[in-house]
């Protein structure tokens, strides 16, 4: 039996809000030996994040933590006082990785210095052998030439290579517990990959245990032990991984194994789960999960379910008996391209370059930078078309000239035949608008969503005031927005909500093609599932054309019928999406696609690498 | 970083060069300095002579150019209404009014840093509000009346300090104290709200994950991030005290750069206003090329030339 090194009993945080005490985190108990990993998976305000700052005692001012017992080694958190917890602890027996590597160091200090400066302040190392332990662990976690690299700021390293920084400092006392609290969500997908399997190969090499939060089912299932699916600040299910992510026993990670787009699968009609995360004041009466869960009965409403046993180690907090697994998916409505092959194409760009040059000064020689680099394209009417890169591919740089919101250096960009350029006003926007990737950001927070959604009739002065309401009205229909919202404001709808607006009002001049840059990667799985079935949805019953940006190969695997991979401002492979994604010709796309976290395949391979899936 | 401060320099001389001429210029226009030397009521046959006798019947570029090459000597002209050299005048009074600068930007620095780093790390606190309390009445009370309501308590009520007058460092106490007070609004209110985006930043709570609390997360660090805007504010509140000193200066009847500035105005002084104008912004320059430079020295990011 293998040393506990965490062993938490129902830990819960309380915070203080205007409408009462929030349980943000509700009764949380797990225990962590020595070498094991615990990925705790959950969407937006499930309460995982406050859960990693409540073992680290970074709780925001408003909160408060309750727990029966909370041990770390031998000592008793919750007893402790922080000023002990942080000259004892904090980065030494446990340590903590963040998500967002751009900001998480501090940018007028070296690597060098902030990489030390833990184990020299408690005294652990002097400041030469903390020099050589920090050369040591920048080697280790594949930095190259680290000698060099030690007295460099962090705006000298990459998005991965900060985080790889960051994982060296947390490794640097050699803590017996190390948190990591979404570490590869900012980063592209080849770089997760490396990410994640530095961070596997080092958990095992050192023998730490690690909770990985995450909301990614595709990054759990191939880098954990165990798992706990996180709802409304509690631990729903938990069990090893094969478990719970293969043979889920709680409705909500049924669930969210359905609104997952898996790229491996067969390709269906995402099941998106209803509704939002309800927030509990005080006392917990109810399921959970029961106001959007599609197999709910009085029953879940009688009491608050306990822990039940599904089998040895593996837990689940429903009444219901266990639920089959739906048999008949949906297929996804399609809508064929209207007269494929003959039709002329709708957007058709050739040797589409954009230059960016940066002006000469007495001081500067002027340098440039090829973004997008002699692209063909073209897309026909009623087809989906997916361009897919990382970030720096010249994608997003792309959309802009497709947008008309910046100019090719070279090569024409043709819409409907006219050139771009000579399309002005009300003709480009009736032909084409966008939907950015950011719904919080996207919409005017001082206007209501009435008017949002008119913003582009009243811009160029179409319709009458009673003609603009009825187009407004018509529109938030067909994208599934209850009529009630439009005197809301954006404040007061959900992610899933805005975007809907968003696509409402690019809807609303009824154009031929949208342009929709990353349209779900600010948004949670659950409803994310629903946007895209909002898109397919579109294209089939009004014939829409989407040019659709992303990184995601799940996004492009759901709903794209042709796919082209852009790297370094080129197209290096294009065609079906099918046949890109099952049987891709080029190097770059296969990295791509082997980096791509796949729930099915980590079960595959685990159960296979692991033999018994009981993890002793 | 060489690379960067040399940048920096050339930009700086190149606005000297600019300032030097557009002050020239607007003083040579606006007003007729012949007009000025012979008085209101001369005949305009003895204007006309002035003219003559001066020179400013030359074409203006040819004045500057004498004036700027005359400058770069070290010789600023002759003052008309002191009938001594410029430069003799100012070096006699530019250190009393650099006394009264560097004493009154540290009394804002001492009064506004520690207060908004107060204020910004207890927010919403009883501190905070004080601070800004404090904060707010300063910005609203005119510098004038602070001079006038200090020297009735400090000097005529409680006779703790002298009156007016430059002879010893306690004559500089009040005039500094009204003076720096006047930019500690600014300068708290920067600190703190500098201070408050730092301490909600991802790198601070990096910092707390290591085990950092207190005064060492503060020092080591919040603070260098923190203060980088307010080095450059300090830099051109530092310019500011130079042409503060014009009121200051004549309430307390300290015998510096301002009041001199303001008797030559009075006495139609070109020679010597013409020089102070230039003084005053070569100040702001060399102030902002020293905060740029301090900057980057604070700043990586900003090295790169």
């Amino acid at each position: 039996m293998a040393e506990t090194v965490l062993d938490v009993e129902a830990l819960s945080v309380t915070l203080d809000t205007p409408s009462g005490p929030l349980a943000a985190v509700h009764h949380v108990s797990f225990a962590l030996e020595r070498g094991q990993s615990l990925g705790i998976v959950g969407e937006s305000g499930s309460g995982k994040s406050m859960t990693a700052l409540a073992l680290m005692n970074l709780l925001p001012r408003s909160a408060t933590r309750q727990a029966t017992r909370l041990r770390l080694l031998d000592h008793d958190l919750t007893a402790l006082p922080d000023r002990r917890f942080a000259q004892d602890l904090a980065g030494q027996r446990i340590g903590m990785i963040f998500q967002e590597p751009m900001t998480s160091l501090n940018p007028v200090y070296t690597i060098g210095r902030q990489l030390t400066e833990g184990v020299v302040r408690t005294g652990q190392m002097d400041a030469a052998a903390a020099r050589r332990r920090a050369l040591e662990m920048m080697a280790r976690v594949g930095l190259p030439d680290p000698a060099t690299r030690f007295d460099q700021y962090p705006h000298q390293f990459s998005g991965g290579q900060r985080q790889r920084v960051m994982i060296a400092m947390a490794l640097m006392a050699e803590p017996d517990v190390i948190i990591a609290d979404e570490p590869t969500t900012a980063l592209d997908v080849t770089v997760q990959a490396q990410i994640l399997r530095l961070m596997a190969d080092l958990q095992r090499d050192l023998g730490m245990a690690m909770i990985l939060i995450t909301h990614d089912l595709g990054v759990v299932a191939q880098t954990v032990d165990r798992v706990a699916v996180m709802y409304a600040g509690e631990f729903v299910e938990t069990g090893q991984v094969a478990q719970v992510l293969g043979a889920p026993r709680h409705p909500y990670t049924a669930a969210l194994l359905h609104a997952a787009p898996e790229p491996d699968g067969a390709r269906h009609r995402l099941a998106a789960i209803p509704g939002q995360i309800r927030p509990v004041y005080g006392q917990r009466s109810a399921c959970v999960f029961e106001n959007r869960c599609a197999h709910a009965t009085p029953d879940c409403r009688a009491g608050h379910p306990g822990l039940r046993a599904a089998a040895p180690g593996h837990a689940y907090r429903c009444v219901l008996p266990p639920q089959p697994r739906p048999a008949a998916v949906q297929p996804q409505p399609t809508g064929q391209p209207r007269d494929v092959g003959s039709a002329p194409p709708v957007i058709s760009l050739t040797g589409v370059s954009r230059v960016f040059a940066s002006r000469a000064t007495p001081f500067h020689r002027p340098h440039s930078l090829r973004a997008v680099d002699r692209v063909d394209l073209d897309v026909l009417p009623g087809e989906t078309f997916a361009l897919v890169g990382e970030s720096g591919s010249g994608k997003s740089t792309l959309a802009r000239m497709l947008l008309g919101l910046d100019t090719p250096s070279e090569g024409e960009i043709r819409i409907d035949g006219q050139p771009v350029s000579a399309l002005q006003g009300v003709d480009r926007a009736r032909r084409i608008q966008p939907v950015f990737q950011d719904p919080y950001s996207s919409l005017n927070p001082r206007r209501r969503i009435g008017e949002i959604i008119a913003q582009p009739m009243a811009l160029h002065g179409l319709g009458s005031a009673a003609e603009r309401s009825q187009a407004v009205e018509e529109v938030m229909a067909r994208v599934g927005l209850p009529e009630a919202f439009r005197h809301n404001y954006p404040n007061q709808l959900s992610g899933g909500q805005r975007q809907r607006v968003a696509i409402a009002r690019a809807l609303i001049l009824r154009p031929e093609i949208l342009v929709c840059d990353e349209p779900t990667s600010a948004l949670d799985v659950s409803v994310q599932a629903q946007i895209l079935n909002l898109l397919a949805d579109l294209k089939a019953e009004i014939g829409l054309t989407l040019f659709l940006i992303t990184h995601d190969i799940g996004v492009v695997h759901q709903i794209a019928d042709r796919v082209a991979v852009m790297q370094a401002g080129r197209i290096v492979e294009r065609g079906p999406a099918a046949r890109v994604l099952h049987s891709p010709a080029e190097a770059y796309t296969r990295t791509l696609l082997a980096a791509v976290p796949s729930i099915a395949r980590a079960l595959a391979t685990g159960a296979q690498e692991r033999g018994q899936p009981d993890g002793h | 970083m060489l690379k960067y401060i040399l940048q920096r320099v050339a930009l700086a001389l190149a606005v000297a060069v600019v300032l030097s001429f557009v002050t020239f210029l607007l003083l040579n226009f606006a007003t007729d300095p012949a007009y000025a030397i012979a008085g209101e009521d001369a005949e305009p046959e003895v204007v006309e002579q002035i003219r003559k006798t001066y020179g400013f019947d030359r074409p203006v570029l040819v004045r500057y150019a004498e004036w700027a090459g005359g400058v770069l000597r070290g010789d600023f002209g002759e003052s008309y209404y002191w009938n001594k050299p410029v430069a003799e005048l100012v070096a006699d009074r530019a250190p009393v009014t650099l006394l009264l600068a560097v004493m009154s930007l540290s009394v804002t620095v001492v009064i506004a840093l520690p207060l908004g780093i107060v204020a910004a790390l207890n927010p919403n606190s009883a501190l905070d509000r004080m601070a800004l309390g404090i904060a707010v009445s300063a910005q609203a009370v005119p510098n004038f009346w602070l001079g006038l309501i200090m020297i009735i308590l400090f000097a005529v009520q409680w006779r703790l300090l002298p009156v007016s007058g430059d002879a010893t460092l306690m004559h500089f106490v009040l005039p500094s104290i009204v003076l720096g007070a006047s930019s500690v609004p600014a300068v708290m209110r920067l600190t703190r709200t500098g201070m408050l985006d730092v301490m909600e930043s991802d790198y601070i709570r990096t910092a707390r994950a290591k085990g950092f609390r207190g005064a060492a997360l503060v020092r080591r660090h919040a603070l260098r991030n923190a203060l980088l805007p307010v080095i450059s504010v300090l830099a051109v509140q530092l310019g500011a005290k130079f042409s503060g000193s014009v009121i200051t200066e004549t309430i307390f009847a300290i015998n510096g750069l301002g009041r001199l500035a303001l008797e030559s105005i009075l006495g139609s002084d070109i020679p010597t206003v013409q020089i102070l104008i230039f003084l005053f912004a070569i100040v702001f320059v060399a102030m902002n090329l020293l905060a740029d430079i301090l900057n980057a020295a604070l700043d990586p990011r900003l090295r790169i030339a």
